[in-house]
């Protein structure tokens, strides 16, 4: 199986505080995974774990303090900007909350069409294509986000994501704000988009069915630390560590 | 634009009629020297301080005249200001009348102006104690007042924006030595430190030299301000999602900042600046009516309110001297309420 | 056994909208009844006109709510306040806005208690409801921003019930908190039924929780309630389409690969409800009745349900 991404002792720390009192909250002690190309990789843990910082740190949208990160086996964790951003077309993220992911005051065909090259043209023709595959009819193009609902909107979101024919997508916690039945909707949507276009997915959550039900391998945060790792039936069958007892206990 | 103006019609109606209030008073002052029945220094040697002329259309013997018309005025009693109004003579009111040569815009010669009399003198707001046509110098003052306070605004926004978005931005050392630049400059208290500026020049300027100082000094009070605004709203638009996720599309900096933060300020910005312009008028204002701004023979709001100050024998005889005050006033509740309403126009949800 | 609270008839609503539509059921003594539903379906808003809370451009404009006997609808503001805080307790969703972060917990929760007892007396009754909320006795002396998420859910439900009231309402206690979390104070609720003598009306819009913790549950839809009924036999066989749909649409049901069946469109928004059931776009089992008139209530094997797949009934 392809390595598709290779991280080794990630670190991430963040200060907060005033200039009298600081105090130093480590998001990320000590992250070791690699992600497979194909596979849907699941990162379950609850507030605070670092699951959402990793995702971030991940694909560069946050600078790792420590820590290597191969894409593909090249080193992107120093990588410059300039030359970065040719790869980034290759890894995308969507977020978790649809209202705060899309810019307001910007059309929805204008959002999808901002990672696409080529004249104008071209440019709306693909995202009015894009839009589609996702269930976004082409008469909404020109709408703003304010006039979507939140499910639609993350549609928009993560047609987005795919303008640049990304082979890997980062998703956080994407369906966390959205009701059970869009929900539902937007899961089966991730499934197809992976068969059609041959993705791979960091999927980021904290609920365990969704988890369950979508995801190859899963790693268990606790902490800013992976504490299991593995096949998602072993681990829901056999838990080997104490956390992930007491997180699937907890799932009614 | 088009836009803009119709939807702040339909939503804060005040708003839209404050706009066009606005609208004419800077027409007024670019067309002053076609407006304006008389030249804003022409002294009427036989009429000081005379009361504004009333404008009819009924003689009085009733008779009605389609062409409205004026009466002369004759001062009777200089001490206590008294004019008589001769009825006898009608003086017409004509358009585009031709008059005494003078330059438009600084560029050409022409004779012609929009209304006066061949006839007796229409003085729309009275005179001044020298005899000046007040409307007339209401209108070349609001050349002062108004772009004083656009000139201004645009170099302190131009500042605030530039050093406010470097400093949000970058963050970090930049951030923090630029905050306490700006915080130094927001310490002095404006008034004070306005006067304090004028005062380090010489008194006798020429009065365009008075005019640029006058601005330069607006400005560089204003812009720290600003500055400080402008950075906490880059900080926080820079952390949004739909900038992290332009980011990863691979768009580059500078892009994402004109396309994605700035005009998230807007909603912000634009109505600050339209509520600052006052600010500004007011500051020329005062120090006009101090005596350290615009000088005489130029007219400027606040110069012109100058001579009332104190002065009670002219403002229980002739109170049209005070109307320069009802003009700034006018302005700034304009630019007041044009503020508000774009605040409600600008936001997004309401699109 | 008892009825602590009965809605009857209940509509909320003004001129243009009507939110909450013919609101018809009841809650037991020591009864946990679980309000389920999607975002816009009004269940927080059945709590809100339970106590009385309604936003300034709505009212109840028909029904009434009869509370322990007493019909509490026409009730004047100084006697309902009398209620609030001391016979219903209200606990929300986002403990961290409900609580003021300017005062220690200990003061908030003194500040709740009613009748007139000796500072020494008020403090001890706090300390007391604290360690039952299995909060150290030290989080009096603490301030919001110093507990968790979880532990502010807590310090917020001792504020509900240091009166003893015999009814909490719970608005998506538990929706922002952590799974782990979350699944503590669901027990703790549990517990607190019996030791308390408390019924609990909870809303959630998670169907398999509703299960885990409730006798009853009342699936609503749109302003209306659909399927009202004992919460097993609703989430093993559900009867309304909706709630078909609801537990249909759990990711749990399904095996790796396959897609989750989903419901079509979108809740109908309150300004736009059509004249008939409101899920009728949606719904898999329609019939011309159903897009022309509203289903009455029909008792069908122990249950209350909305829909003429089940019978005849017209709303009256």
């Amino acid at each position: 199986m392809e390595i598709l991404w290779k991280v080794e002792n990630l670190k991430k720390e963040y200060e907060i505080g005033t200039e009298f009192k600081k105090e130093k909250i480590v998001a990320l002690k000590n992250i070791n995974i690699e992600i497979y190309k194909g596979e849907i990789f699941g990162l379950v843990g609850e507030s605070g774990s670092g699951k959402t910082t990793f995702g971030k740190v991940l694909i560069r949208l946050i600078e790792p303090d420590n820590g290597k990160i191969y894409y593909k086996n090249i080193d992107i964790t120093d990588m410059p900007e300039k030359i970065l951003r040719k790869y980034r077309k290759n890894f995308q993220i969507i977020f978790q909350d649809p209202y705060k992911s899309l810019n307001p005051r910007i059309r929805c065909g204008y959002a999808v069409m901002e990672g696409i090259e080529g004249n104008k043209k071209e440019k709306i023709e693909r995202a009015i294509e894009i839009l589609n595959l996702v269930g976004i009819k082409k008469e909404r193009f020109y709408d703003y986000p304010h006039q979507f609902s939140g499910g639609e909107r993350q549609r928009i979101a993560i047609a987005r994501a795919l303008s640049t024919n990304p082979e890997f997508i980062v998703c956080d916690e994407p369906t966390s704000n959205l009701d059970v039945s869009i929900q539902g909707q937007i899961l089966n949507l991730f499934i197809d988009l992976k068969e059609k276009f041959n993705l791979t997915y960091l999927f980021i959550t904290h609920n365990l069915k969704i988890v369950r039900f979508l995801a190859d391998r899963i790693a268990v945060m606790f902490k800013g630390e992976i504490v299991e790792i593995g096949k998602t039936e072993e681990i829901f069958k056999n838990p080997s560590h104490p956390y992930t007892e007491k997180l699937l206990k907890s799932g009614i | 634009m088009r836009n803009i103006l119709y939807r702040l019609k339909r939503r804060n109606f005040i708003s839209f009629v404050s706009f066009w209030i606005i609208v004419l008073l800077y027409l007024l002052a670019i067309f002053a020297d076609f407006i304006a029945p008389y030249p804003f220094n022409k002294q009427f040697r036989d009429y000081p301080l005379c009361p504004p002329t009333k404008i009819h259309f009924f003689d009085k013997d009733k008779k009605f005249y389609l062409r409205p018309f004026v009466y002369e005025y004759k001062l009777v009693n200089p001490a206590l200001n008294k004019y008589e109004v001769l009825t006898e003579k009608i003086c017409p009111v004509y358009f585009f009348v031709k008059g005494e040569r003078r330059k438009i815009f600084g560029l050409f010669y022409s004779d012609r102006y929009l209304f006066g009399t061949k006839e007796g003198k229409i003085f729309i707001f009275g005179t001044d104690i020298h005899g000046r046509d007040i409307f007339s110098r209401i209108l070349y003052g609001a050349r002062i007042s108004l772009s004083i306070g656009i000139i201004g605004v645009s170099i302190s926004f131009f500042l605030g924006f530039l050093i406010g978005g470097i400093s949000g931005y970058f963050g970090g050392k930049v951030d923090n030595i630029i905050m306490r630049i700006v915080e130094i400059f927001m310490m002095f208290p404006s008034f004070y430190l306005m006067l304090s500026l004028r005062a380090a020049f010489p008194i006798n300027l020429s009065s365009f030299q008075v005019y640029l100082l006058i601005v330069v000094i607006l400005s560089l009070i204003g812009w720290a301000g600003l500055a400080r605004i402008i950075r906490g709203m880059v900080l926080s638009i820079k952390e949004e999602e739909y900038v992290l996720a332009s980011k990863a599309l691979g768009i580059p900096t500078f892009k994402i900042i004109f396309k994605h933060i700035i005009p998230n300020t807007f909603s912000y910005s634009i109505t600050a600046i339209t509520l600052s312009i006052p600010g500004y008028i007011l500051g020329e204002s005062t120090l006009s009516l101090l005596g350290l701004g615009i000088q005489e023979p130029y007219p400027s709001w606040g110069n012109m309110l100058s001579v009332c100050i104190g002065n009670l024998r002219i403002l229980s005889t002739a109170p049209w001297m005070l109307i320069p005050g009802f003009f700034i006033f006018l302005t700034i509740i304009s630019f007041n309420f044009l503020g508000d309403g774009l605040r409600d126009v600008l936001d997004p949800k309401n699109w | 056994m008892e009825e602590i609270l009965k809605l009857e008839n209940i509509y909320v609503g003004n001129e243009e909208l009507k939110i909450l539509r013919n609101i018809n059921f009841s809650v037991k003594r020591n009864e946990i009844v679980s309000i389920v539903g999607e975002s816009g379906c009004g269940k927080s808003m059945t709590l809100r006109t339970i106590i009385k809370l309604l936003p300034k451009n709505l009212k109840i404009l028909n029904g009434d709510i009869i509370f322990e006997g007493i019909r509490i609808k026409d009730l004047k503001e100084k006697e309902m306040n009398k209620i609030r805080g001391e016979k219903i307790g209200m606990i929300f969703q986002e403990p961290s806005s409900y609580l003021n972060p300017l005062f220690t917990i200990g003061n908030q929760i003194e500040e709740a208690v009613r009748g007139n007892f000796k500072r020494e007396k008020r403090k001890e009754k706090v300390i007391k409801i604290l360690k039952e909320m299995e909060l150290s006795p030290n989080v009096y002396y603490q301030y919001p921003h110093q507990l968790s998420g979880g532990m502010q859910q807590r310090a917020m439900i001792a504020m509900a019930l240091i009166n003893n009231p015999s009814l909490l309402l719970a608005d998506e206690p538990t929706t922002a908190l952590d799974v782990t979390t979350a699944f503590g104070i669901i027990n703790l609720l549990k517990n607190l039924v019996s030791e308390h003598n408390l019924s609990i009306l909870f809303v959630t819009h998670d169907i398999s929780l509703a299960n885990y913790i409730s006798d009853r549950i009342i699936v609503m839809y749109a302003g209306i309630i659909v399927e009202n009924g004992k919460a097993k036999e609703i989430y093993e066989n559900p009867l309304h389409p909706y709630t078909r749909k609801l537990i249909e649409c759990l990711p749990e049901k399904y095996k790796k690969g396959e897609r989750i069946k989903t419901i079509e469109g979108e809740v109908p928004s309150f300004k736009n409800l059509p004249p008939g059931c409101p899920f009728f776009q949606r719904c898999d089992f329609k019939m011309k009745i159903c897009e022309e008139r509203i289903p009455g209530e029909i008792n069908f094997e122990n249950r209350i349900l909305r829909c003429f797949k089940y019978g005849n009934t017209l709303e009256s």
